[in-house]
């Protein structure tokens, strides 16, 4: 029986690419595949591969799986614990790049604000040392409104379409997910 | 998806391709606004001798405002550059996941008869 067992399992291993069974055994995930799998796989390895990686450590319990989620979401842990992971990107880089471009969008805002604060006629008059009546400041009220106008639409025009990019790889990814064998 | 490698036709290689270049574009742009953003202390150092001719350490230690303005400047240039790199990894990075979503639904179709 047990032959007949270890059989079966060498079968349906050997149906996938060595790709997908370098990342079962990486992963070295118990709770989905059992001990028998893992001997097999060991096995079939050998056969294929000359020396074999080493594991990570085994996830024993189905919780150890979402409480190393690093902040990722749910649907992103799920994404990342299946078993067949694409070829040509990776998910963790797809993630990664959303939280690049919310890091980038927050050092555009400052410096931007920071260059338009510096740059402004107030400071600049300031700085000088000349005194500002209320009759220059709304004098030069469009100046100023200009001044804030320019940054606030070089902020937008980086920070939306970044922002877009980076939803539309999220839903092409969830895509491509979906778009797979069950 | 490897299973069927014959389904990776032209134009998936051609989508490839573009992705690659996209993704390998991407750090020689950022490289390349490095140097821009480098190049503002040279550019700095011009202002300083032409319009206060003194040179550039003199022009910022006589004021703070200096300082800050050329930093930022330095920083508006890698940010310009973060950007642009970005958006080219994101290009590569969608192209990639279009060709292996098409694969994925052509293997299927394929299995399905």
């Amino acid at each position: 029986m047990n032959e007949e067992l270890r059989e079966q399992i060498r079968n349906n291993l050997k149906l996938k690419d060595i790709y997908e069974l370098l990342e079962i055994w990486r992963i070295n995930n118990r709770v989905v595949w059992s001990d028998t799998t893992f001997e097999v796989l060991r096995e079939i390895l050998k056969e294929k591969i000359r020396e074999i990686p080493l594991q990570e450590k085994p996830i024993l319990e189905e919780e150890e799986i979402i409480q190393d989620n690093h902040g990722l979401k749910d649907w992103e842990v799920i994404l990342l614990n299946k078993e067949s992971q694409p070829e040509l990107y990776s998910p963790v880089e797809v993630i990664t790049f959303g939280r690049n471009v919310n890091r980038l969008a927050i050092a555009v805002t400052v410096v931007y604000i920071l260059l338009a604060f510096l740059n402004s006629q107030a400071l600049q008059m300031y700085l000088q040392g000349t005194s500002l009546s209320i009759n220059d400041i709304t004098i030069s009220f469009p100046n100023i409104l200009t001044a804030l106008l320019y940054p606030s639409l070089q902020i937008a025009f980086t920070y939306f379409p970044l922002k877009a990019l980076s939803h539309i790889l999220r839903i092409l990814m969830e895509m491509e997910f979906n778009s797979r064998k069950s | 998806m490897s299973e069927n490698n014959n389904l990776f036709g032209k134009k998936h290689a051609t989508l490839w391709r573009i992705s690659m270049w996209a993704s390998g574009m991407a750090p020689v742009v950022f490289f390349i606004f490095g140097i821009l953003a480098l190049w503002e202390i040279v550019t700095y150092g011009a202002l300083a001798h032409n319009q206060y001719q003194t040179d550039l350490t003199s022009l910022l230690s006589r004021d703070f405002f200096y300082i800050v303005d050329l930093l930022l400047k330095i920083a508006q240039d890698f940010i310009n550059g973060a950007v642009c790199f970005l958006v080219l990894k994101g290009i590569a990075l969608g192209l990639d996941m279009i060709v292996e979503t098409d694969i994925n639904y052509r293997e299927k179709k394929v299995e399905g008869g």
